[in-house]
């Protein structure tokens, strides 16, 4: 069952210029292609990973001008001129992120298919706050998913990374929430 | 005391830089020339004949490039065992549950892959359906499958010891009824194939999200009419396992077909909703057991019969059931048992393995009753389960030999670390919230004796710079046993994790071994790369004894050198000695090594002994007790899990970072099963299509704080002494939170999952509508006069019978 011909139809697509991990690309995108899409299948940076495409996994968590998002909820369309950062952006050749030594410090990825999303999901929160509580990390990566891990060694390496290297020691107790 | 530089220690992950720096390739990140995108059409009917599917207009889109069907494979049917042969590739005459994948197509973006599954047009007629087990078991239900009458798909019937017997003598039996709810692994990647069928070579390459290759490569070629020496299986990194990777789906045979028609590779890869849908799950159950004892606590008996929903297809689901009844007694000792289990055919999607595999349910069920039986008695539940513990050198009704045992040391750490003593059965409330604690023992077989071939395989090269290279063929599905494996070996040859690298597996490069379930890669792989690792040395050796002029039993490897025992200035460097093998013996230096649980266990791939249940499943077994705490807000029925221990033994912990990250996460998923997560259906419906409405517990419900205690046992015959670690612990979090709610409220609650909802019934239904005004929950003694509101009434005690 094979049909012949092969001229597609498509939707139209415009031009758009994307800025990920500082470099600009120029592509012809759809108006439905998700920045999920774009990133893993048109820029094949694969370290995005794609769960449930759907909001509800926080696997595809990129960095939109800092800001932690989910890839498969935004339009690329809408990202031109935004700066993205994917996990792949995160080390600097072979000299990896605190975050990801904590990670593997701690031992906070198995599987690892939540990883790469968990990773700038904290990155964004610990910019945000910088010698977060316990409590205020479980709240900022509740977003996230993970199945293997029970977030115990994830919740470990975020509170690593925010202690390494850090000369005023963390608050003592959680406020605020 | 042990002196180990590598074993033992909590070294990195051998994969963790590629997995935080997002280098790990995944199976949907496999990207091919020429790739074609395909979309499986699933079924919208529980129950219906598949009348006619016309697939001319998505033939005629542009783009589209072949539909396979059912009538596409050869007509065959593949299964665990013989008798539970009833899958084919993709069905052809009927579909049995909503979700079931039908046909699927084939095109050159995902978009129009999508467009065309819309535009197959399938006629169905349909038929009547049945979903609930028990009604599928009566005489004029609807049958699924022509050779299953009254649809029963598996059954056990386990006898050891004098039932009869134990029940007469019994100071004091009691009978209780569970139900457990489906419940989804919860692996984060969905299901994902890429397949390359040459037709030049007529053989097809695949990378596949899948956690056993073996089970794979045989099934999936008996569906395609292929050989498996046809199929290459390039394993990428997985997305998580918790054994629901093992089987090949609909997806995989129409990847492979969709190859072969098109001459293009194909890369289907679901999306979470169709995971939803059509993965397997745990096994509902509904059990009854009955329980016979001493009044001094002493377990005489269970009497226990088990109606298993096993979906639509058969699985593993008779290892499924023989599971929960082997572990009826184990880890306690219960001389007579009597098992009934059937499994059932259903119009759902079919039940299978999940960490712990059949055991939590039965587990949850006989442990949560010994807190029941402990009230009966006035008996401390701490009592009870040090009373009846299994000991090492123990050999059970059953045939299990216990070869090491660590369950004392576990329940007395376990109950520290909750502070059993002092806080059991005490009122601890504030405002509208109670606590209370609870314990419960699990265990786990260390591998086990399946179908097919049962040995692992290890291979190790040294390259010429001295690194050293390991291929086995168990895949590293995200619990760390790669890296496990690469300890063994540094630690085998004197050097560091530095040194060792891995590759992971390839068919076309080793011989798959039966795969990664049944907690069975540390142990047996482990042993295969020891017996390998002295092969390497032996070689060694005799190219460094011919240099430096001694025995070559002298030798050892040690710190990066090959040097004499006693003599350790004598020697050369492991660089040295490599280079002595390779340049002037002129030998590369390159070893194997297998290894198999066959000489100490029963042949459980064998349907005959799975029903009747007798025989040693395991080399050894694990033992866990996990205290935890829990607070049960009474106002809106909502519990938090506020302390979880576990006292583990695994023989001894190769890696304890990686084994404490296996302890958390059965913990999570465990607490998922016994609070939140559930599989509902309405009709076959499923009403929970995503990880929110479903219930995957987030950070914000993991317990806010987990501790973990390692007993060494040091097994016999585990590498390094080192036995099971992934699952067993998930066996004994459903009882332990289970009886921690009890303790709190009172209430024994034998179905899962405990809701808000069902906690505020039961509150209200038990204490009446102004249950916090109780005496309960306000007056310390009355929480021990009372045997709470479920442990009571239910038992009955011989000595008052005869009085
Ligand atoms: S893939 Fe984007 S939230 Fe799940
Ligand atoms: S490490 Fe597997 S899902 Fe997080």
């Amino acid at each position: 069952m094979t049909p012949a011909g092969d001229g597609i139809e498509r939707a139209p697509e415009a031009p758009l210029t994307l800025r990920v991990n500082g470099e600009e690309h120029t592509l012809a995108v759809r108006g439905h292609d998700t920045l999920l899409t774009v990133i893993r299948e048109r820029l094949l940076l694969t370290g995005t990973k794609a769960g449930c495409t759907n909001g509800d996994c926080g696997l595809c968590t990129v960095l939109v001008d800092g800001e932690a998002m989910y890839a498969c909820l935004m339009f690329a369309a809408r990202c031109g001129g935004r700066d993205i950062t994917t996990i792949e952006g995160l080390a600097r050749g072979a000299v990896l992120h605190p975050l990801q030594e904590a990670w593997i410090q701690a031992g906070a990825t198995q599987c690892g298919i939540c990883t790469p999303g968990m990773i700038l999901t904290a990155k964004a929160f610990l910019e945000r706050v910088p010698r977060p509580s316990e409590v205020q990390v479980r709240e900022a990566i509740s977003g996230t998913l993970c199945r293997c891990t029970g977030y115990m060694k994830i919740i470990e390496a975020i509170l690593l990374a925010a202690n390494s290297g850090a000369p005023q020691p963390a608050p003592a107790a959680a406020s605020g929430h | 005391m042990r002196a180990y530089r590598v074993v033992g220690q909590r070294v990195a992950r051998i994969d963790a830089r590629e997995k935080v720096t997002g280098h790990a390739l995944y199976a949907d990140d496999v990207i091919l020339p020429g790739m074609l995108y395909g979309k499986v059409i699933r079924s919208p009917h529980a129950h219906a004949r598949i009348v006619h599917i016309d697939a001319g207009a998505a033939l005629r889109r542009r783009g589209v490039k072949a539909v396979v069907t059912g009538r596409d494979f050869p007509d065959v049917k593949f299964g665990f065992t013989k008798p539970t042969q009833d899958r084919r590739a993709l069905p052809i005459d009927k579909v049995r549950y909503i979700g079931e994948g039908v046909a699927a197509v084939a095109a050159t973006d995902k978009d129009l892959a999508a467009e065309a599954a819309d535009l197959v047009r399938i006629d169905y007629e349909e038929l009547p359906a049945v979903f609930d087990p028990e009604e599928a078991m009566k005489p004029g239900a609807p049958r699924l499958h022509e050779h299953a009458e009254n649809n029963v798909s598996a059954i056990c019937r386990f006898n050891f010891g004098d039932i009869e017997e134990a029940f007469r003598v019994a100071d004091h039996v009691r009978e209780d009824s569970f139900s457990t709810q489906a419940i989804m692994h919860g692996y984060l990647e969905p299901f994902a194939i890429v397949a390359r069928y040459e037709v030049v070579t007529d053989r097809a390459t695949l990378w596949a999200a899948k956690q056993s290759p073996y089970i794979i490569y045989r099934n999936l070629a008996r569906g395609l009419g292929m050989k498996p020496s046809q199929l290459r299986i390039i394993q990428p990194h997985v997305g998580g396992g918790f054994g629901g990777k093992h089987e090949p789906f609909d997806l995989d045979f129409s990847a492979v077909m969709l190859s072969k028609m098109t001459g293009k590779p194909v890369k289907i890869t679901c999306d979470m909703e169709e995971v939803f849908l059509s993965a397997y799950r745990r096994h509902p159950m509904r059990i009854r057991l009955a329980v016979a004892a001493r009044r001094d606590g002493t377990l005489l008996g269970y009497r226990c019969r088990l109606i298993a929903d096993g979906g639509a297809y058969a699985g593993v689901g008779h290892m499924s059931i023989y599971l929960a009844g082997a572990f009826l007694s184990l880890p306690f000792k219960v001389p007579n048992l009597r098992y009934d289990a059937d499994r059932v055919y259903t119009n759902k999607p079919f039940s299978g393995a999940l960490r712990g595999h059949g055991i939590p349910q039965m587990r949850f069920a006989a442990e949560s009753q010994l807190d029941a039986l402990g009230r009966d008695l006035g008996l401390d539940p701490l009592d009870i389960r040090m009373r009846n513990r299994v000991r090492q050198g123990d050999k059970l009704a059953n045939g299990f030999v216990v070869t090491s045992c660590g369950l004392t040391e576990s329940l007395e750490l376990a109950a520290e670390a909750v502070d059993w003593t002092h806080t059991h059965g005490t009122l601890r409330r504030r405002g509208a919230k109670v606590r209370g604690i609870g314990l419960g023992c699990g265990s786990l077989s260390s591998g086990s004796r399946m179908g097919g071939h049962d040995a692992s395989t290890a291979v190790i090269r040294v390259h010429e710079d001295g690194k050293v290279h390991l291929l086995h063929g168990s895949p590293d599905v995200g619990q760390g046993s790669n890296t496990v494996l690469a300890q063994i070996l540094a630690e085998e040859l004197g050097l560091t994790m530095d040194d060792i690298q891995t590759t992971l597996q390839d068919s076309d490069f080793l011989i798959f071994d039966p795969g990664t379930y049944g907690s069975r890669v540390t142990f047996t792989t482990g042993a295969a790369v020891r017996t390998a690792a002295a092969e390497i040395r032996r070689q060694l050796f005799e190219a460094v004894s011919k240099e430096i002029e001694c025995a070559p039993g002298d030798l050892i490897c040690k710190e990066g050198r090959i040097v004499v025992r006693g003599n350790e200035d004598r020697g050369v460097s492991f660089l040295h000695g490599v280079r002595l093998c390779y340049y002037k013996e002129t030998k590369p230096l390159m070893a194997h090594g297998s290894a198999t649980p066959a000489e100490f266990t029963a042949h459980f791939g064998d349907p005959k002994q799975l029903t009747s249940g007798y025989g040693n499943l395991s080399g050894s077994y694990s033992f866990t007790t996990q205290g935890s705490e829990v607070e049960v807000d009474l106002e809106t029925g909502e519990i938090s899990v506020l302390h979880f221990a576990s006292a583990h033994d695994c023989g001894y912990p190769i890696n304890p970072t990686l084994v404490e990250g296996q302890l958390d996460g059965s913990v999570a998923g465990g607490l998922g099963q016994a609070l939140f997560e559930n599989l509902e259906t309405v009709d076959g419906l499923l009403l929970t299509p995503n990880f929110t409405d479903y219930g995957l517990p987030t950070s914000m419900e993991s317990p806010q704080r987990s501790e973990h205690f390692h007993i060494e046992t040091d097994d016999q015959f585990g590498p390094y002494g080192a036995k099971e670690s992934g699952e067993g612990t998930q066996i004994s979090t459903l009882p332990s939170i289970v009886n921690a709610i009890y303790d709190a409220t009172g209430i024994w609650f034998r179905h899962l999952p405990i809701t808000p909802d069902k906690v505020v019934k039961a509150l209200q239904e038990t204490y009446g509508a102004n249950y916090l005004d109780h005496p309960f929950f306000n007056d310390p003694a009355a929480r021990r006069r009372s045997g709470g509101a479920d442990g009571r009434g239910n038992g009955r005690s011989r000595r008052e019978e005869r009085a």
